[in-house]
């Protein structure tokens, strides 16, 4: 069977979600809109392909599934569900040229969360980007570090921060935090912060200095644990720490990830802990999971077929429709992929190029 | 190998100044001709020459894995990069100008020419003031005067355009200058080259603040 490079990854990423016990999950094409205004802050982007339906209430083509998933599950605290997807969603383009249908497939796990389920999570996120290639690197950000240090800080001061850091800009950060009058020690750490990087383990040394409260002691430890266990997993080296992640934090608590494969300049897969989610739709019990964005891997390989086929086979008027099948069912029996053309048809580029005249095939 | 965007013009040929005394040299880039990649494989760098506004789309989509750019564009077009600090070159302010004689009065929508609609809308926003944005592209200060608009948002370095037009800054919004940015996957995968280039050319311009 014949199947493109990007559509392998995808099949081989539902064997692979299968394997470890995930059960396929479907969802329709369209939900209520109102799920979405509910929750836009934990969309991509506010923009949705709306319309009515029969009843007239306002529908969206589906901008995310975790949503759907979350809204739909039947999680219980002692239980974790695992579910895999793979579906197309429907986002405006960054550059506001319309929208665009993205392919998405990824896994969530509802319920109970626990340090296992976070790091089999991971590893099947690395397995995931192993698909598509070996010079891969997940990174890991914890979102207790960032919430701790600046738990005591002005709302804009906040925001602003959490930009700088994410934007690795430490001599910006450095300035604003001295104009906003931060203290010294917590400036450092800040700085500290956006500015790690590196395999989980050899980092961990430096951000041990930094787990000093409750919850940035329980973010080092949970961050220790999955160095251990990726290691497990012989996965340890693909695991980098580096906080220029931070995702919304109304949604996202803990671990949140994202994963790149060199020759492609964004990350294709994203992810994170979300249980602050649950708790907003009402759910219990945490959840965590990834998407990867199956859509931009067809870049990813440079086109190698440079042919259209093995055979041209170029025919006119001197053969019957019969010799022109027998000539061609004579090919295609060798395994070779032929296209047939009328002679004088040059549209078409393919490994040697044959006629047949009166039936009879000429070099 | 590392790919540098630069962009065109005289802050370019300053910051292609800096890479070659923090040892980044590329001797063919100074040589007169009419090609578009310089690449030095010794010292492991391929520069090219793009638009200003071009560089941060370079960066972003992964054509380079570093850019100079100056901090309008990146408040203007928001690109998805990281920036790794301030070259302390290129320095200037973006402001709000107009006649002279002009009086705002807040019961009229304030008519606003600008090259930088986005930056125009988020700071009219943050002190809210209704406005109508004039998008153009070149000329922004002949906008006022010949009743086009009511003000400009625009950069000004030395203000002596303005001077000589008789037009004057009300307000200054953001000081502008240029910074090192860089891909976001680019920066993980050659760490520590990328890392290492940084480190010497904020050495060079003090500490990068």
């Amino acid at each position: 069977m014949y199947l493109r490079k990007d559509e392998q990854v995808l099949y081989s990423l539902r064997d692979l979600y299968r394997q470890y016990g995930y059960q396929q999950y479907q969802v329709t094409k369209f939900e209520e809109y109102d799920l979405y205004v509910r929750n836009k802050n934990f969309l991509v982007s506010e923009n949705m392909l709306t319309f009515t339906d029969t009843n007239g209430k306002l529908m969206a083509l589906k901008p995310d599934i975790t949503l759907s998933i979350v809204k739909n599950a039947r999680p219980t605290r002692e239980t974790t569900e695992k579910v895999y997807y793979s579906e197309n969603v429907y986002r405006a383009a960054s550059d506001c040229n319309g929208f665009q249908e993205i392919t998405q497939t990824g896994l969530e796990c509802l319920g109970r969360v626990d340090d296992y389920t976070v790091c089999e999570v991971l590893m099947l996120a690395c397995r995931s980007l192993a698909a598509v290639t070996d010079r891969y690197l997940l990174q890991v950000s914890h979102l207790g570090f960032a919430d701790s240090l600046l738990r005591d800080t002005a709302e804009q001061d906040r925001s602003e921060i959490l930009r700088l850091i994410c934007a690795k800009n430490t001599p910006a950060l450095k300035q604003y935090c001295a104009e906003a009058g931060l203290d010294g020690a917590l400036t450092e750490k800040l700085l500290l912060l956006a500015d790690l990087f590196g395999p989980l383990h050899t980092v961990l040394p430096a951000l041990e200095a930094l787990a000093e409260d409750d919850q940035t002691r329980s973010a080092f430890r949970e961050l220790t644990e999955i160095d251990r266990t990726m290691a497990a997993w012989h996965l340890a080296d693909k695991v980098y720490l580096d906080f220029s992640i931070i995702n919304d934090l109304s949604y996202y608590n803990g671990i949140v990830f994202q994963g790149y494969v060199d020759g492609l300049p964004s990350h294709i897969l994203s992810g994170g802990r979300y249980d602050r989610l649950m708790e907003k739709m009402g759910k219990p019990g945490g959840g965590i999971g990834f998407a990867v964005y199956v859509s931009m891997l067809e870049r990813f390989w440079s086109r190698e077929e440079s042919f259209d086929g093995d055979v041209l086979l170029l025919y006119d008027d001197s053969s019957t429709p019969a010799q022109i099948a027998g000539a061609v069912e004579q090919l295609t029996a060798q395994g070779l992929l032929v296209k047939a053309a009328a002679a004088g048809d040059d549209r078409f580029r393919c490994r040697e190029t044959r006629l047949l005249r009166n039936g009879g095939m000429q070099e | 190998m590392i790919n540098i965007a630069l962009p065109k013009g005289r802050l370019g040929e300053k910051a292609y100044d800096l890479f070659e005394k923090a040892g980044y040299a590329c001797p063919s880039i100074r040589e007169e001709s009419r090609k578009l990649i310089f690449e030095n494989e010794e010292t492991g760098v391929r520069y090219f020459w793009a638009k200003p506004t071009d560089v941060p789309v370079y960066v972003e989509r992964g054509a380079a894995d570093i850019g100079i750019a100056g901090k309008d564009i990146l408040l203007e077009y928001e690109p998805d990069v990281y920036e790794l600090g301030d070259l302390g070159m290129g320095k200037c302010r973006m402001c709000v100008a107009g006649p002279a004689s002009f009086r705002d009065s807040m019961d009229t929508t304030l008519r606003v020419a600008t090259k930088f609609p986005n930056i125009a809308k988020k700071y009219y926003a943050s002190v809210s003031r209704q406005i109508d944005i004039i998008n153009l592209h070149g000329s922004i200060e002949l906008a006022p005067i010949v009743g086009l608009s009511d003000v400009i948002v625009d950069i000004v370095e030395t203000g002596s355009t303005l001077r000589e037009n008789n037009l004057q800054v009300f307000e200054t919004i953001v000081p502008i200058s240029a910074r090192l940015i860089a891909n976001k996957a680019g920066y993980k995968f050659k760490y520590d080259e990328i890392r290492t280039m940084s480190e010497r050319i904020f050495a060079l311009c003090n500490g990068g603040t």
